[in-house]
């Protein structure tokens, strides 16, 4: 039944994405694009209740992209553009590219443990699935600044990426505490991935700066679109399981 | 500049980057070459005389007077020679005097780690009765009456047990360790919470020695499995690949051989894909049903748990047992199944042989007439059952 | 004698201030940051190759480690060398960097809303105190891992002439769902009450749980493991491992912590007032 919700997620993201570069069919794909989101929260509701009250395992690469959706959503609203922002397609095809690795790339066997029953696991997990969301968003509205120039973008590229950060942060302090309530550490090693948050961490905290200050004006946008490899690689890919062929899609 | 150093700084996320775009649990352990299981060398693990020996979650730390020692389950111990005065801090379960001369153990690997140092005459408490053993060495120290039956280890008569006098006992079952230390017997784990890697599995003999001072013994123990190794490796060269899977399935639990556990690596050193190789913790670690079947249905050999004569004589009894086991193809006529045999968890103080073996099923083509020893290979149906006509 | 020649105050002056000046440059923090980056993302497949090399950075304390775990595992550990480096660094140049600032913002000529321009540099001395508290904690802290104790047993005698320590088990909560199949009659909660007896006898009961230690004489124990984790089959051994450790530089990370946030919410604040007036003014 969770398959069947993800790849639902999936196909309608796809559909959605299929829909969103012609103009007569921009404010259908909107529509699609909402029926993904709520199909991919309803999937993570599932895992969730499942887990309750611990954390489900490895949830990074799938609860990124309903969030990312939303975020874009968001982006297209009718002050921006509405259904025309030119960023659309380009986050859904972000978005579906992601729910496609997740399908194939499964990592939804292991068990949850004991000691993620806590509510700053919780936090620490849901923090980071929305500051990567508002990462990768930032990283499109600053290819649409390289791409089309100061007009396109209205300084939200820096918005993005100050909101990114601070959801980052909110996940690296819940993650403390709860590493400090669990083992009596600030950092626990028992888990390879920490350092992937850290360098994620260091590299916005870098990007920021240069968006804060003003500097750097070219090389930070590249910096920015940067993080559309940045992300994946380094916070996405460690919650992939191995290919699977064929999907398992319900 | 700045765009040289952004252009640098990319470049260098390329590289950096690529070698962590496999999560799998493969990455999780030392990787097993000539080099790092080389107990001499100290670009991993440590180096000889240094003070300092690391056998992955096992370390030795020379101090003042006597060695620190960190087992499986991070407890501290200190090794002190003999009539040498006790360090501070330390509790009188935390002292082993060393060498060791009366050990008690729990697991047959410890007792085949005693063997391979040559130390099978320091064992006087066992948690199996001299019935369950098939080596000679441990039934004739029950024979002698050097050796006493403790009970199992869930259930142990701690009189029978102290009554021996053991310089230190050796158990996988952490939860023992409070009762003994009121008793003031040291207590050694020797499980730790991730599964053991082939290297650590070679070189924790090496951990051991000091504690007997038999360190002869471990290198000709490390060398003997390292040529085994290293002939396993250019006689299955260039093969096709087979994909096997080692677990179970009990009731309400899947369980099976993550890819850091040391069954797993042999596997992969011996030119097969084992399918479980991003499954990373502990050893019999949990994972989903769906995902036992779903590799069970694309694997080419089936490792099980149970071992033959416990209800295990085919691949019909195995089904028998568990009927949700007919997913996998090396339960149909189409792939193979393998049950260790009793004398298999006993001999890993033969690990070149049990090596051997394991690449001898993978690829039985690499070694014509090889006859298994430690495992039997399970027929589809019941050795005694008329077939069907 | 001759006279000894002094540097002149004005010179040394102008040196210093131009030191402070680069060591607290932007771009300088832009540099560590994105080395920093570099160095932890590297590690990342470092670390999945050795776990056990670093899994014990917490018991045996940082110098130790150092000198042990690390110094003989280079191939795998030299990033933590580079991240220890860079931290350091980032340190130095937060607080240059915002020392020179905050006067600016505070002092007498200080405009409406000074509080909120405040926020970016509470952030950077947070990050100071942060990884101060860090160091602190790896260097000084001590560790008493893996005491195991048998509820209802005998007690275990506690450093520092603080008493003796007992675990009994109250109400233990096992969970009954049915999502979860292979979980049921497991225990979440084994429901155990540590007894902490004072050299005078004065006795103190408290909590422990996964995620809920117990704070006792200086000391905080921690719930490492425990035995049988399931309800059934009931009447076998018990055992409860608790992970003591006395740790006074945890105030200083978890001040950081509370700093690091504060600043960060003045500063959104800042930014989302700075973005609604530009919006104002177009």
């Amino acid at each position: 039944m969770e398959r069947l919700l993800l790849s639902s997620s999936t196909g309608l993201f796809g559909l959605a994405w299929g829909l969103s570069p012609r103009r007569g069919t921009r404010k259908l794909s909107r529509l699609v694009a909402w029926l993904g989101v709520l199909t991919g929260l309803v999937y993570l509701f599932a895992r969730y209740y499942g887990a309750w009250p611990m954390t489900p395992m490895y949830l990074g690469s799938v609860a990124v992209p309903p969030f990312l959706a939303l975020f874009g959503l968001w982006s297209a609203r009718p002050t921006q553009g509405g259904p025309h922002w030119p960023g659309w397609p380009l986050t859904l095809g972000l978005v579906f590219c992601l729910d496609l690795l997740s399908v194939f790339f499964p990592k939804d066997f292991y068990l949850p443990f004991l000691k993620t029953a806590s509510l700053f696991s919780q936090a620490h997990l849901l923090f980071c699935f929305l500051g990567k969301a508002a990462f990768l968003l930032a990283g499109v509205w600053a290819g649409l600044r390289l791409w089309a120039g100061p007009g396109a973008e209205n300084g939200q590229t820096r918005l993005w990426l100050a909101l990114g950060f601070a959801l980052w942060t909110l996940a690296m302090l819940t993650g403390e505490a709860w590493s400090y309530l669990g083992w009596g550490l600030p950092v626990v090693w028992d888990e390879a991935v920490i350092v992937c948050f850290m360098a994620s961490w260091f590299y916005y905290a870098a990007v920021l700066h240069l968006f804060v200050t003003s500097r750097w004006p070219r090389a930070r946008l590249y910096l920015a679109v940067a993080g559309l490899v940045w992300v994946p690689l380094v916070n996405v890919l460690p919650d992939l399981g191995p290919w699977r062929w064929p999907p398992s899609l319900g | 500049m700045k765009y040289l150093i952004l252009a640098l700084f990319l470049a260098l996320l390329t590289v950096g980057c690529s070698g962590g775009d496999n999560p799998s649990a493969a990455g999780n352990r030392p990787e097993l070459t000539d080099a790092n299981v080389d107990p001499t060398n100290t670009t991993y693990g440590g180096a000889a005389g240094a003070g300092f020996l690391n056998v992955g979650e096992y370390s030795l730390i020379q101090k003042d007077g006597y060695l620190e020692a960190h087992d499986g389950a991070g407890r501290t111990l200190a090794l002190v020679p003999r009539g040498s005065p006790p360090p501070p801090d330390f509790e009188p379960s935390q002292i082993i005097p060393v060498p060791v001369r009366r050990v008690a153990a729990y697991s047959a690997f410890d007792v085949a780690m005693l063997n391979v140092l040559g130390q099978a005459e320091t064992i006087v408490a066992l948690t199996t009765p001299r019935a369950g053993w098939s080596v000679d060495y441990v039934k004739e120290g029950y024979d002698s009456g050097r050796v006493v039956y403790i009970g199992q280890p869930g259930a142990i008569d701690y009189e029978r047990l102290k009554a021996q006098k053991p310089d230190l006992v050796m158990t996988w079952d952490p939860s023992i360790a409070p009762m003994l230390d009121t008793l003031g017997i040291p207590v050694l784990v020797t499980s730790t919470p991730v599964a053991t890697c082939l290297a650590t599995q070679i070189r924790f003999v090496e951990f051991l020695a000091p504690f007997f001072g038999e360190k002869e013994k471990a290198h000709a123990f490390y060398e003997r499995t390292r040529q085994a190794l290293q002939a396993i490796r250019a006689k299955t060269k260039g093969l096709p690949k087979p994909k096997a899977m080692w677990g179970d399935i009990y009731e309400k639990r899947v369980l099976v051989e993550p890819g850091n556990a040391w069954v797993a690596e042999l596997i992969g050193l011996a030119q097969s894909d084992y399918l479980f190789d991003d499954v990373y913790g502990t050893s019999c670690v949990e994972i989903s049903m769906e995902r036992f079947l779903h590799s069970g249905s694309d694997a080419d050999l089936y490792f099980t748990y149970r071992s033959v004569g416990d209800n295990v004589y085919s691949k019909e009894s195995l089904l028998r047992i568990n009927p949700l086991l007919g997913g996998l193809k090396p339960l149909t006529s189409e792939g193979r199944a393998l049950a260790p045999r009793p004398i298999y968890s006993q001999s890993a103080d033969r690990l070149d042989e049990l090596l051997t073996e394991i690449a001898a099923i993978l690829h039985p083509e690499a070694y014509p007439g090889y006859e298994l020893k430690y495992f039997v290979e399970l027929p589809l149906r019941d050795p005694d059952q008329p077939k069907e006509n | 004698m001759d006279k000894v020649k002094s540097p002149r105050p004005g010179k040394f002056l102008a040196w210093l201030q131009k030191a402070w000046r680069l060591a607290g440059h932007l771009d300088l923090a832009v540099l560590i940051c994105l080395f920093l980056a570099l160095d932890t993302a590297l590690a990342y497949p470092l670390i999945q190759k050795s776990l056990s090399t670093f899994i014990p950075l917490g018991e045996v304390g940082l110098l130790t480690w150092l000198t042990t775990y690390g110094r003989f595992n280079l191939s795998h550990t030299f990033w933590f060398y580079g991240l220890m480096l860079g931290v350091t660094l980032l340190g130095i140049n937060a607080f240059c960097c915002s020392t020179a600032r905050v006067w600016a913002i505070v002092g007498p000529g200080r405009q409406r809303g000074w509080l909120y321009k405040l926020g970016p540099h509470l952030t950077h001395y947070a990050v100071v105190v942060m990884a101060l508290g860090y160091l602190g904690s790896y260097v000084f802290s001590q560790a008493l891992p893996g005491r195991a104790l048998i509820p209802d047993g005998p007690p275990l005698k506690l450093p520092r002439n603080l008493g003796t320590l007992a675990v009994s088990v109250h109400d233990p909560v096992v969970y009954e769902g049915e999502r979860l199949s292979f979980f049921q009659n497991w225990y979440l909660d084994p429901g155990f009450r540590l007894k902490l007896t004072s050299p005078e006898g004065q006795v103190t009961y408290l909590k422990v749980a996964y995620n809920r230690p117990a704070h006792y004489g200086g000391y905080n124990f921690y719930l490492a493991d425990f035995y049988p984790k399931s309800a059934e089959p009931a009447g076998s051994y018990k055992m409860v491992s608790l992970s003591i450790r006395r740790d006074p530089a945890s105030r200083i990370y978890l001040a950081g912590m509370a700093i690091f946030a504060v600043g960060l919410l003045l500063w959104l604040v800042d930014l989302r007032k700075a973005s609604r007036l530009k919006k104002l003014v177009v």
